[in-house]
């Protein structure tokens, strides 16, 4: 009973030889803040990698979206039917690919 | 005094023992929580802020041949309205602008949308939906609008995600695309490409203990059971979206014209056996089309006429007959046991040769050569053509392939009428890309291909590569395929020939065209309309398969009318984005070339330029621009007429008139 008020009192920090006490004290206190700001580092992190996931999949979607409508636009029918109010038709004879040396 | 300190006492006493009772309450209550309930809300706890998440992977993409999107994996988005969130104020001063934008952006009236508004307003409720599955675009449109962009809390927007697959080339080619899901009892049902690679396409679920943190995000725990997702393979298929935008829109002009009930093309690439482009379309009541069902995998028919040509290759090779043999057309009448062939023209053919009986497509001719040589052993017809492998399917990887039937004199219904009719692709029954692997494998020197659909990527230059399936190495003597391209050429390129109206002068075509009947025993009888062959007859790069089922038989019916316009536009499109390949020539030949083409006069004098007359206009026209003239023309073609320079002092210009 005795010990558990000495240590509720708080003796232990300013009796003599107290010194080596509070090394211990300080190095858990470094200890616990070096705990509470990984563990919210790490949260932060989650939440920055979350953030970014959700980035991705909006330019994944915007990417396949802007594609296909580029792929729309340069199909032949499109094309054809966009040249057809200029009198515009595809050529049926094919280019001719010449190798100059 | 006493009295005083006694009674103060007493009310210390009081208010302590109600402190004791309350805070044995509590006690009891920690007590109680901790460890008489302890576990049940432990589990409560742990369910909400601890859970195992099984991480769907992303599905693999399909791409076309030349790495454009056939199907990709994306996000979509709902959007949903929170109408109580949003202050009063707010809500009637921007009803109006927000209807209005959401009327225009999705084309439907302003009423529509106020008054779903007003409502979701009035009864208060927080989760109205405004629209479903839109894209990112769309989404980014919507966040811009009034009131909606003011945000989650203050506009009431409410956005939610969903996977979903996402088809670039809509309707066309859907139904080989095809698609993919769970059914009730987890068994992945679906069709086409999607369906067929589903194990390549799917991945692995992966599994993760997460932990809830702040802001509603999970964080991963460490367990040894974790299991990380494996992502679906992507997919390079043989198909090419220019070539299958042709094909689909080509099939849907004919169609349409023709009122037909359903139709399909397939082209594949003649050395590999690589399909190009594939389209099926069937019609709706309205009288639309579009991709029903893959007919050209799954549907088995009669193929009628195209099927000559197995039948005449049986005979060459059994040397019943030799392209020179000439064969009576008995007046265009041929009798069965009380049943009649008859040929498309009255009176017959006369006596033609074997090759003109291919040539003028003639039933009468066809079943005479066949009767004659197999009446006596009808067996030997049949093994010869199981010998080609014709009674076997192509073993496709997409699902639902038309089993083949080619009746043999062992089966129970063969009769006497099997043999003629057989002749003339009667009784058997092909789908299309079985009819077309046969004619491939001719125009390919014998070799019969499976038709496939993925490309692979060849490691060393990264390019795509077909990995051929040869189903059987030769389908006939080599002498028997020459004289039958002889044959199949003669039937576009040959006045006569059921296919000369789409003879090409660019380019040599060969194949054959079927008109055949279906529903004979019904009063209505229809046709289906066939036009098979492969193109460039001297060098095949492609064969081509057009089945046209049902057409309008006031428009027409026959092969050559139906089918093989189809056919030849879509031969006339690969030619022509395919660059002929002129020989090597030096630099300064080719300036010479270019400079000596058009020789244009000009003499001074007169202002007159000669050497026009009868030259082709695009060959003109970049000289005479080149030199400083502004050119304008009347008509097509040739310069048939001498032309007027109207000159001023800032431009010469040059009237011609073309043939």
């Amino acid at each position: 009973m005795n010990k558990i008020n000495k240590i509720i009192l708080g003796n232990f920090l300013i009796e003599e030889g107290s010194l080596k006490n509070w090394k211990l004290v300080t190095f858990l206190f470094i200890m616990a803040i070096i705990m509470i700001f990984s563990s919210h580092y790490i949260d932060k992190k989650i939440i920055l990698i979350g953030d970014l996931k959700n980035d991705v999949s909006v330019l994944e979607s915007e990417f396949v979206e802007n594609r296909k409508s580029v792929m729309k636009l340069k199909m032949e029918s499109n094309v054809a039917s966009a040249m057809k109010e200029r009198g515009i038709k595809s050529f049926n004879k094919p280019p001719k690919k010449i190798i100059v040396n | 005094m006493l009295t005083n300190q006694k009674q103060f006492l007493y009310r210390l006493y009081f208010v302590a023992s109600i402190l004791v009772v309350l805070a044995l309450g509590i006690g009891y209550r920690i007590f109680d929580i901790q460890f008489l309930e302890g576990e049940k809300y432990r589990t409560i706890a742990k369910e909400k802020t601890i859970k195992n998440f099984i991480i769907t992977p992303k599905r693999g993409n399909i791409y076309s041949d030349d790495g454009s999107l056939l199907a990709s994996s994306t996000t979509n988005y709902d959007v949903y309205f929170d109408a109580v969130t949003v202050t009063n104020k707010n809500f009637n001063k921007y009803i109006n602008p927000l209807s209005e934008a959401l009327s225009i952006r999705f084309n439907k009236p302003l009423s529509f949308f106020k008054q779903s508004l007003i409502d979701a307003k009035k009864s208060n409720k927080r989760y109205h939906p405004i629209v479903r599955n839109i894209s990112i675009n769309t989404l980014n449109h919507i966040k811009k609008m009034p009131l909606f962009k003011m945000g989650g809390i203050k506009g009431g927007v409410i956005i939610e995600k969903k996977n979903f697959r996402e088809y670039p080339l809509d309707k066309i080619a859907e139904r080989t695309v095809g698609y993919e899901r769970i059914n009730e009892k987890n068994i992945y049902v679906g069709v086409g490409l999607e369906h067929a690679y589903g194990d390549l396409l799917r991945g692995k679920n992966g599994s993760q203990l997460m932990q809830k943190i702040s802001n509603g995000k999970w964080k991963p725990l460490a367990n040894p059971n974790q299991r990380e997702p494996k992502p679906g393979l992507d997919i390079m298929t043989t198909i090419n979206v220019g070539l299958q935008d042709i094909t689909h829109h080509t099939l849907l002009a004919q169609l349409e014209k023709f009122e037909a009930d359903h139709g399909s093309v397939v082209v594949m690439e003649t050395k590999t056996g690589a399909i190009k482009a594939i389209s099926n379309l069937g019609r709706t009541s309205e009288g639309k089309y579009y991709e029903k069902l893959n007919y050209a995998v799954g549907e088995s028919h009669e193929p009628g006429s195209t099927f000559k040509l197995m039948a005449m290759i049986a005979a060459l090779e059994d040397n019943i007959v030799d392209s020179s043999t000439i064969i009576d057309t008995k007046d265009g009448i041929l009798s069965f046991y009380g049943s009649k062939v008859r040929d498309s023209k009255k009176g017959g053919y006369g006596k033609i040769t074997a090759k003109e009986v291919f040539k003028f497509s003639s039933n009468t001719g066809i079943v005479d050569i066949i009767t004659r040589g197999y009446s006596k052993n009808p067996e030997k017809f049949s093994d010869r053509l199981y010998n080609m492998g014709l009674n076997n399917t192509l073993n496709l990887s997409i699902k639902g392939e038309g089993i083949p039937i080619i009746p043999h004199p062992k089966d129970k219904n063969w009769s006497g009428l099997s043999l003629p009719w057989m002749a003339y692709g009667y009784g058997v029954s092909l789908t299309p890309l079985q009819t077309l692997s046969f004619y491939n494998a001719i125009a390919n020197d014998g070799e019969l291909l499976k038709p496939v659909f993925l490309n692979k990527k060849n490691s060393n230059n990264k390019k795509n590569v077909v990995n051929k399936v040869v189903l059987n190495p030769s389908i006939c003597s080599k002498e028997t395929l020459s004289e039958v391209k002889l044959m199949m050429e003669s039937v576009v390129n040959e006045k006569g020939g059921t296919a000369y109206n789409i003879k090409s002068d660019e380019f040599k075509i060969a194949g054959k065209t079927g008109t055949c009947q279906v529903d004979y025993n019904k009063d209505n009888v229809q046709y289906i309309s066939t036009f098979v062959g492969y193109f460039p007859a001297d060098n095949p790069k492609y064969s081509c398969i057009v089945v046209i089922h049902k057409p309008n038989k006031s428009k027409g019916y026959y092969g050559n009318i139906v089918a093989a316009p189809v056919f030849k536009r879509i031969a006339e499109k690969l030619y022509s984005i395919t660059p002929k390949l002129k020989s090597k020539i030096l630099e300064e030949d080719l300036i010479k070339k270019t400079t000596n083409k058009v020789q244009l006069k000009i003499t001074n004098k007169r202002n007159k330029i000669e050497n026009l007359k009868g030259k082709n206009f695009h060959d003109v026209l970049p000289m005479l621009e080149n030199l400083g003239f502004n050119v304008e023309h009347k008509g097509k073609g040739l310069i048939i007429k001498k032309f007027t320079i109207v000159k001023n002092s800032i431009n010469k210009k040059i009237v011609i008139e073309l043939s």
